[in-house]
C-alpha cells in the first residue's frame, strides 16, 4: 500500500518549497498550513496462537445449510428442546440407533490477526514449513480456514476486518513423516517441532513462527 | 477427567533412612511474595485473594507456570513454556469458548437408544459474572468439573447407546429416576457448531463408594476406557492399529494412557482427596503445587489441550475447577479401633516417605521405588521421580502403585507379590503378623 503524502505549495508562484529550508517570513504572507505526519501504514500483525499436529482426517461432507456460510453470519439462538445439528456419521454396524465414523483427530494450528488500518486485509497462507531446531525437515499443506464467531468457528473467506481481533484456524496435512525422521534422526514422536509460515498479507509475505509443539498419539485421552 | 493427573507409586518406606527426598526444592519466588499477604497461605481467605493474582496479572501467571515445572525438559513442561503466558502470541491468543453443554440423563439415553438426535444444549455454563467469594467459585467449579467438555467423545456416544456395553465399561446413572445424571457425560455444542457428546472430568473422578453411592472426588475404578475404545472398533468396523488396540485390551478398569507421546505407560485414575494439602501433583512429580494457581494453569492448559488447542477456557472456570477440587473430600465414616502396633510400625517403616497430612511426602527417586519406570522417564512427563502416593482412604483406594498393577493392598505387602510385579519391596520383608497389623492400620487412614 502506498502512503498518501501531501505536498505543501507556496503562495508565491507555486514553487514547492522545502519545508526544512524555508526561511522565517518577512511578510506579511500566511503561513503555510503544517505539514502534517505521513500516515504510518496500515500494518497486520499476525501471530500463531497454537499448533496441535495429530492426524489428516477426511473433510466431512458439509451440512446443506452450512454450505458458503459467510464469515459474519449469524447463527439462530439455540432453542430449549430442539434436536440439534449433529456430525455427519456414514453408515457403519453400531447396533443401535446412530451409526459412526473412523476416529480422527485433525490437526490444525490457530492464528490471531489484527489490523490497524480502516479497510479489511485479504490473507493467505502460501506455505508452510515443519523446523526442527530451526532447520526445515518437511513441508505442510493447509485448508478449510475458518473464523471464530459466535463461540465456534466458521468458514472464513480470509478477509482481515479492522477494528477487532481476527481468530482463525487452519486445518493441516502431514508432513512425510519419514523423512521427517530421516532428518531429525530419531522417531518424531517426544520430538518438538515448529511451524514457520508464510502469509500473503494483500500480496506482502509476512513469515511467522509457532511455538513448540511434539508430533502426538492419536489414542491416548491426555489429561 | 479432571487436571491433576493418576495416581502415583505407594512408596511405603522399609529402608529406614536410606532414601532421601530428592525434589527438594526452594519455594517460587511468587510464593513467598504471596507468603506477604496478610492471610495464612492456602487458608480460604488467602485463596480468594490469590485469585486475582492468577486471573489479573499475565506476569504472575508466566511466573506461576515456570515455578510449577519439576522438570523443565519433559515435554509436558516444554510446550507450556514455549505458549503460555506470553501475552498478544500463543495460548492467550486463543479464542475464550463458554461453551452450551447438557448433563446426560437417563431420558435422553432412552430417547437416544430410540433413535433420537442429540438435544440442542443451552445455555453456556457460565455468564461472565466473575464469583467474589470462595463459595461461589466452588459452586462454579462444580460445574466445571461436570459440564466443560475435555473434548467430543464419539466412544461414549457409542457406548451409552448400548445398555450392556455402558455397563460393562462402568458408564452409568447415578440413580434409576429419568432426570438422573450421568457422570461425566454431556451433549455439548463443539468449536464447529455441532452438537456432540463429550466427557468431562467427571467421566473420571465420580466413582463408587463401596457402598455404590457415586462421590464426586472418588475415582472411577470400573471405568474401562480401553475396552470402551476397542468395543467402538468391533461394533463400527472402523480400522484400529492392532498394537494399539493390543495395548488398549491391556489398560483394564480405572487405567488409560494419558500422556501424548507414544510410550506405553498408563496409570490408574487416583481420588481427588486432600488435593490442597498436596505439595506435588501427579505420579511422577510433575508439577511442584506451592501456590493454586499451578492447578489453575494446570486445569486451563488441559482443557485447551483436550480441546484441540483451537480455543481456550475463560481463566475463572480454570480458577474456579481448582477451587472445586479443593473442596473435594471422602465421606465421613464411623471412627476406626486404634492400632498403635500398626501406627508405630508405619511411623518406624512408612513416614519417612509418606509423611505430612495426605501421606504423599516428597517425591522419591524412580530407581529407589523400583516400579515400572516408563512413566517416571517417560518423554512426555517424565521426572525421573515417583510422589509417594498420598493414603488418605487408602484400603479403598485400590489397585495399587501409579499404574495400578497391584490390586490389593494385602497384596502389596505380600512378597510373593514381587515375583509378579517388582518394586515398592517397602515392608514385604516383615513377619505376617506385622504385615497384618500395617495392613490394620492403614484401614484407619
Amino acid at each position: 500500500m502506498f502512503l498518501a503524502l501531501v505536498s505543501a505549495c507556496t503562495a508565491g508562484g507555486g514553487e514547492a518549497e522545502k519545508p526544512d529550508t524555508k526561511p522565517v517570513a518577512e511578510s506579511a504572507a500566511p503561513e503555510p498550513p503544517p505539514r502534517p505526519e505521513p500516515e504510518p501504514e496500515p500494518t497486520t500483525k499476525i501471530s500463531v496462537a497454537s499448533v496441535q499436529m495429530i492426524q489428516d482426517c477426511p473433510d466431512p461432507e458439509p451440512a446443506p445449510e452450512s454450505a458458503d456460510v459467510p464469515a459474519s453470519a449469524e447463527r439462530a439462538p439455540a432453542q430449549p428442546g430442539a434436536t440439534a445439528r449433529t456430525e455427519p456419521y456414514k453408515r457403519g454396524r453400531a447396533p443401535v440407533g446412530k451409526s459412526f465414523r473412523q476416529p480422527c483427530d485433525q490437526s490444525t494450528v490457530q492464528l490471531a490477526l489484527e489490523t490497524d488500518g480502516d479497510a479489511p486485509v485479504a490473507v493467505e497462507i502460501k506455505a508452510v514449513r515443519i523446523l526442527s531446531q530451526g532447520k526445515e525437515v518437511g513441508q505442510i499443506q493447509t485448508r478449510k480456514p475458518t473464523i471464530w464467531t459466535d463461540n465456534s468457528y466458521q468458514p472464513w473467506d480470509q478477509t482481515v476486518a479492522p477494528g477487532a481481533p481476527t481468530k482463525a484456524s487452519y486445518k493441516l496435512s502431514m508432513p512425510k513423516w519419514s523423512e521427517v525422521e530421516t532428518a531429525i534422526g530419531e522417531s518424531s514422536f517426544g520430538h518438538m517441532f515448529t511451524l514457520e509460515i508464510d502469509i500473503a498479507v494483500d500480496g506482502q509475505i509476512q513469515t511467522v513462527s509457532s511455538p513448540e509443539f511434539p508430533r502426538e498419539e492419536p489414542h491416548v485421552i491426555v489429561t | 477427567m479432571r487436571a491433576l493427573a493418576w495416581v502415583v507409586a505407594l512408596s511405603c518406606s522399609a529402608c529406614g533412612g536410606e532414601v532421601e527426598p530428592v525434589a527438594q526444592r526452594a519455594p517460587p519466588a511468587a510464593s513467598s511474595a504471596a507468603i506477604e499477604h496478610e492471610h495464612e497461605p492456602w487458608s480460604d481467605a488467602w485463596l480468594e485473594r490469590e485469585a486475582v493474582r492468577y486471573l489479573d496479572e499475565p506476569e504472575f501467571r508466566r511466573a506461576q507456570l515456570e515455578a510449577s515445572l519439576t522438570n523443565p525438559d519433559n515435554q509436558y513442561s516444554r510446550k507450556r513454556l514455549a505458549a503460555y503466558g506470553l501475552g498478544d502470541r500463543g495460548w492467550d491468543a486463543l479464542p475464550e469458548w463458554v461453551p452450551a453443554t447438557l448433563p446426560i440423563t437417563n431420558a435422553i439415553v432412552e430417547q437416544l437408544r430410540a433413535g433420537a438426535d442429540l438435544p440442542q444444549p443451552s445455555p453456556r455454563i457460565w455468564d461472565g459474572r466473575r464469583p467474589t467469594n470462595l463459595a461461589e467459585w466452588i459452586g462454579l467449579g462444580e460445574r466445571v468439573f461436570h459440564e466443560y467438555p475435555l473434548r467430543p467423545e464419539i466412544f461414549a456416544h457409542h457406548a451409552l447407546l448400548d445398555p450392556e456395553l455402558a455397563t460393562a465399561v462402568g458408564l452409568g446413572p447415578e440413580r434409576s429416576d429419568e432426570q438422573s445424571r450421568w457422570p461425566g457425560v454431556i451433549a455439548f455444542v463443539d468449536l464447529d457448531g455441532a452438537t456432540k457428546i463429550g466427557i468431562t472430568c467427571a467421566v473420571c473422578h465420580v466413582g463408587k463408594n463401596p457402598d455404590g453411592e457415586l462421590i464426586p472426588g472418588r475415582a472411577r475404578r470400573d471405568f474401562d476406557y480401553g475396552r470402551m475404545r476397542l468395543a467402538y472398533y468391533r461394533d463400527t468396523g472402523a480400522t484400529v492399529d492392532p498394537q494399539l488396540a493390543e495395548r488398549m485390551a491391556g489398560w483394564g478398569p480405572g487405567r488409560a494412557d494419558i500422556t501424548d507421546d507414544d510410550d506405553e505407560d498408563p496409570v490408574a485414575i487416583p481420588d481427588l482427596w486432600a488435593v490442597r494439602e498436596l505439595r506435588h501433583l501427579t505420579q511422577a512429580a510433575t508439577l511442584i503445587h506451592e501456590h493454586p494457581a499451578a492447578l489453575a494453569i494446570r486445569q486451563e492448559t488441559q482443557l485447551l489441550h483436550a480441546n484441540r488447542e483451537l480455543a481456550r477456557p475463560p481463566r475463572e472456570l480454570a480458577w474456579a475447577l481448582a477451587m472445586y477440587v479443593y473442596s473435594l473430600a471422602p465421606p465421613p465414616r464411623e471412627s476406626a479401633a486404634p492400632t498403635p502396633e500398626g501406627e508405630a510400625l508405619f511411623r518406624r517403616s512408612c513416614a519417612r516417605c509418606h509423611d505430612g497430612p495426605t501421606g504423599a511426602g516428597e517425591p522419591i527417586a524412580a530407581e529407589r521405588v523400583g516400579t515400572d519406570r516408563a512413566l517416571a522417564f517417560g518423554r512426555a512427563r517424565g521426572t525421573g521421580l515417583y510422589r509417594p502416593a498420598p493414603l488418605v482412604r487408602v484400603a479403598d483406594a485400590g489397585p495399587y502403585l501409579h499404574d495400578g498393577s497391584v490390586a490389593t493392598l494385602e497384596w502389596l505387602l505380600d512378597p510373593d507379590r514381587l515375583a509378579v510385579t517388582p518394586g515398592h519391596a517397602f515392608a514385604t520383608d516383615r513377619p505376617a503378623h506385622e504385615r497384618a497389623a500395617l495392613l490394620a492400620y492403614l484401614r484407619t487412614l
